[in-house]
């Protein structure tokens, strides 16, 4: 114990000695959070997706219906929080999207009305920017959901004038009712989102996106830390400190565990400076959720020290690092939604340390649960990778290969 | 004397079979990628679960016709179940008809009529609310359209009650039977710069290759640059002149050697993306990486001067690599998302290679190649005013 302490302690002091990296890690989580903090900020502010962009229609038809439309379109609520119609005409618009400006365009095309009238398709061209590829997703999307909703009132409203003209109208008579038709058949598909009452469900209370996507971020950035951690204890010095030590007598477990306990202090101050972000966000912390990182930060040391241990090169380490990193990341639910993923990486997750952890601070920190399940079982992947790593350095020293000084240089 | 030293560059990159393995993982690794995620893309439809007590003609029509849209899987359960589904976020979103739907819908009495049960993580719900609205719509424009024939043409024909009933189905079936065999309006949607040179969407799900590919090049840049570390740790740049002539020849022959690694690991990316049609081929494009690999030799290599150990350049290669990878828009559409965010994606390469590579001009490389000149010269001056 006196040994790992002393080593650990050693390679802290190492550390200090040349800061830069240090700081640098320090810095990263922090710098690339203050960047998407600031690019986000109003769009969190204002509860929304993405900042509304700039789309341009081109009205080639020109008729009550089509400007009716277009009057739809600039006024609606719903479209003014994703996108910002300009009228204008093909010419100015094609310049626009060549010069990457705007996120598409829309042309009616001519005849249109008298297309739908007459119950025959004609189609509403939509060209998006490949430069802004989610945009035009976007947009594309809006435009299609929009179809739908003109087809029904123009249906609905076809309908009508087939038995309007029926009545023996005079052609004044019959073109004031099918103005007034028109507009109500529109208004009364567009307003759509009338139909639904809507209800969060969750087992975890009412948490929000922002917060669930805080806790993912803070998870995340540990396990970068614990990535950059792995990388300052495979140091040349440190290299040639353990060669030295071994031929003293000193196990490799001591090594392993003093790499545990250096990279654990490393996340600690990490998570410190995280945790304070979390708290000015959302203003919400306790002291599970403390144990909890606590945990999580160790089981993420160890699982690293494993890593570590696992291979020689350095170069082998961080890619099997990088890999593991972004594997733990990708199954963990924390970025998708779990029922996006595939039913078997769906119980590969249960493993899933950043999953459990993530799971573990919704639990305790939004519903109040404030549960010791989630900490042991936190606790026991430390264990589990600890008892693995100690059979395996066991196993290495066993193999002509294992890249081990032999004893007798 | 510039090619002896890239050629000894090359050779001591490539000492070891493993850095052999270095040129042909990154191919593999991608190739992998790209191919699991397309196959997982057909998979990848947003779980809806939608729960049915009214049971009647237009509920099943609603329920039958959101199930065939592509981007949804639908599944019909109870509501215990349904609920318990999106508490467990096993589906993303949930539609609750009840009874009197199909009544409610022929009055067009429909405020607050279906509840959407939204699970705390659901992220695309935007998408399925209007596919789910606009079935809806569908019937109950046809109701409405009924309703005000019956308003209008049934009050001036005077007609009784079993008559109405009969002109209401009627109406209803006219103005239904303009959804086959395609709706009125339909959206024609093409992605491109100009309306004349705009394509078909494919409609696949975005590819990981190219912004993977770009990341890959930029990482093994970063790698293979560090030799003006080592050089320096073993006294070896402070022997140069005695040894291999001027300054910037050597500083030359080892960038150059760099280079042509770079180069053939970009041919090796680039021949795969071809065959997989991930990139296509023509001068623009071809330029256009070439561009950008020169300027990713030329930044790494400054960037290297500045550096004394090995750690520090690891942790610089993993700062630059991460920060432009996500800042530049080409994973992640932080771009778009923001103003704010797109400024930031407008200092990293990645944005504009891509931007370079959508638009095929040849602007853009010129500029990478000008800025690569500028940055060589720079490390050339810096570097010898040191040794």
């Amino acid at each position: 114990m006196r040994q790992t302490l002393l080593i650990a302690h050693l390679t802290v002091k190492c550390w200090l000695k040349q800061p830069f990296p240090l700081i640098a890690m320090m810095l990263f989580p922090i710098l690339l959070l203050g960047i998407t903090y600031l690019g986000l900020k109003p769009l969190l502010e204002e509860k929304q997706w993405v900042e509304p962009f700039a789309v341009a229609i081109v009205d080639e038809d020109n008729t009550f219906e089509t400007k009716l439309l277009m009057k739809q379109y600039e006024n609606s609520e719903e479209l003014k929080n994703v996108l910002t119609f300009e009228k204008t005409d093909a010419e100015s618009a094609s310049e626009k999207l060549a010069s990457n400006e705007i996120a598409g365009m829309v042309i009616v095309p001519d005849g249109f009305t008298k297309g739908i009238r007459g119950g025959k398709n004609i189609p509403v061209t939509v060209i998006g920017n490949p430069e802004r590829p989610f945009q035009a997703k976007l947009l594309q999307q809006v435009m299609v959901s929009n179809a739908n909703l003109i087809s029904s009132a123009q249906s609905g409203a076809n309908a009508a004038f087939h038995y309007l003209r029926k009545m023996d109208l005079s052609s004044k008579e019959f073109r004031a009712y099918r103005d007034t038709v028109i507009t109500d058949f529109t208004l009364q598909a567009l307003n759509r989102n009338k139909i639904y009452e809507t209800e969060t469900l969750s087992a975890f209370g009412g948490i929000t996106i922002l917060e669930y996507y805080s806790l993912s971020g803070l998870l995340i950035l540990l396990l970068v830390g614990g990535l950059f951690g792995m990388s300052l204890t495979a140091r040349s010095e440190q290299t040639a400190l353990r060669e030295r030590l071994t031929l003293q007598g000193i196990r490799s477990g001591v090594f392993f565990f003093s790499n545990v306990i250096s990279v654990f202090l490393l996340l600690v101050i990490q998570s410190t400076i995280l945790i304070s972000l979390f708290y000015v966000l959302t203003k919400m912390w306790s002291i599970t959720a403390t144990l909890m990182v606590l945990a999580y930060c160790l089981g993420i040391a160890s699982l690293f020290s494993l890593c570590q241990e696992l291979f020689v090169r350095n170069g082998a380490k961080w890619g099997a690092g990088i890999i593991l990193a972004v594997g733990l990341v990708a199954t963990s639910g924390s970025l998708l939604p779990l029922s996006y993923l595939r039913e078997k990486l769906r119980s590969v997750s249960l493993l899933n340390i950043v999953h459990q952890a993530h799971s573990g601070l919704i639990d305790s920190l939004f519903v109040g649960n404030e549960t010791w399940m989630f900490v042991l079982q936190l606790l026991s992947f430390s264990i589990i990778i600890w008892v693995v790593s100690l059979l395996l350095i066991t196993i290495k020293k066993r193999l002509p290969w294992s890249g081990q000084l032999p004893l007798h240089v | 004397m510039v090619w002896t030293i890239a050629v000894t560059r090359i050779k001591l990159l490539l000492q070891s079979p493993w850095s052999w393995l270095g040129l042909i993982v990154p191919v593999l690794v991608l190739g992998f990628l790209d191919m699991s995620i397309e196959k997982t893309s057909d998979v990848t439809k947003i779980p809806v679960v939608i729960v049915d007590e009214d049971e009647t003609e237009y509920s099943k029509m609603v329920i039958d016709r959101v199930s065939k849209n592509p981007a949804v899987s639908v599944s019909v359960h109870n509501e215990e179940d349904a609920r318990n589904q999106i508490e467990t976020q096993k589906a993303a979103i949930g539609f609750f008809i009840p009874e009197g739907f199909m009544g409610s819908i022929q009055k067009n009495d429909e405020d607050e009529l279906v509840t959407m049960w939204l699970s705390s993580g659901s992220i695309s719900h935007g998408l399925v609310r209007e596919i789910f609205a606009s079935e809806v719509k569908r019937l109950s424009s046809n109701s409405y359209g009924a309703n005000t024939v019956l308003k209008t043409y049934g009050k001036s024909e005077k007609l009784d009650a079993e008559e109405q009933a009969r002109v209401w189905k009627d109406a209803w079936a006219y103005s239904d039977k303009h959804w086959e065999p395609k709706p009125l309006m339909t959206v024609d949607y093409k992605v491109g710069v100009t309306r004349e040179s705009s394509v078909k969407d494919t409609g696949g799900a975005a590819s990981v290759y190219v912004p993977g590919m770009l990341v890959l090049l930029m990482l093994f840049s970063f790698l293979y640059n560090s030799w003006p570390i080592k050089d320096r740790d073993s006294g070896m740049r402070s022997r140069v002149p005695y040894s291999a002539g001027r300054f910037s020849v050597y500083w030359f022959g080892n960038a150059l050697g760099v280079l042509l690694l770079q180069l053939t690991l970009l041919g090796l990316l680039f021949s795969y993306g071809w065959w997989r049609n991930e990139l296509t081929l023509n001068v623009a494009t071809i330029f256009g990486l070439i561009g950008y690999v020169l300027f990713l030799n030329a930044l790494s290599l400054l960037f290297a001067y500045f550096v004394h150990s090995n750690r520090t350049w690891q942790a610089i290669t993993l700062f630059v690599v991460l920060c432009t990878s996500l800042l530049s828009g080409t994973f992640f559409p932080s771009d778009e998302l923001s103003s704010f965010l797109q400024r930031a994606a407008e200092w990293t390469p990645q944005y504009w290679i891509v931007s370079s590579l959508n638009q095929e001009t040849l602007m853009i490389p010129l500029v990478f190649v000008g800025i690569s000149i500028v940055l060589y010269v720079l490390s050339t001056i810096k570097a010898g005013d040191n040794a």
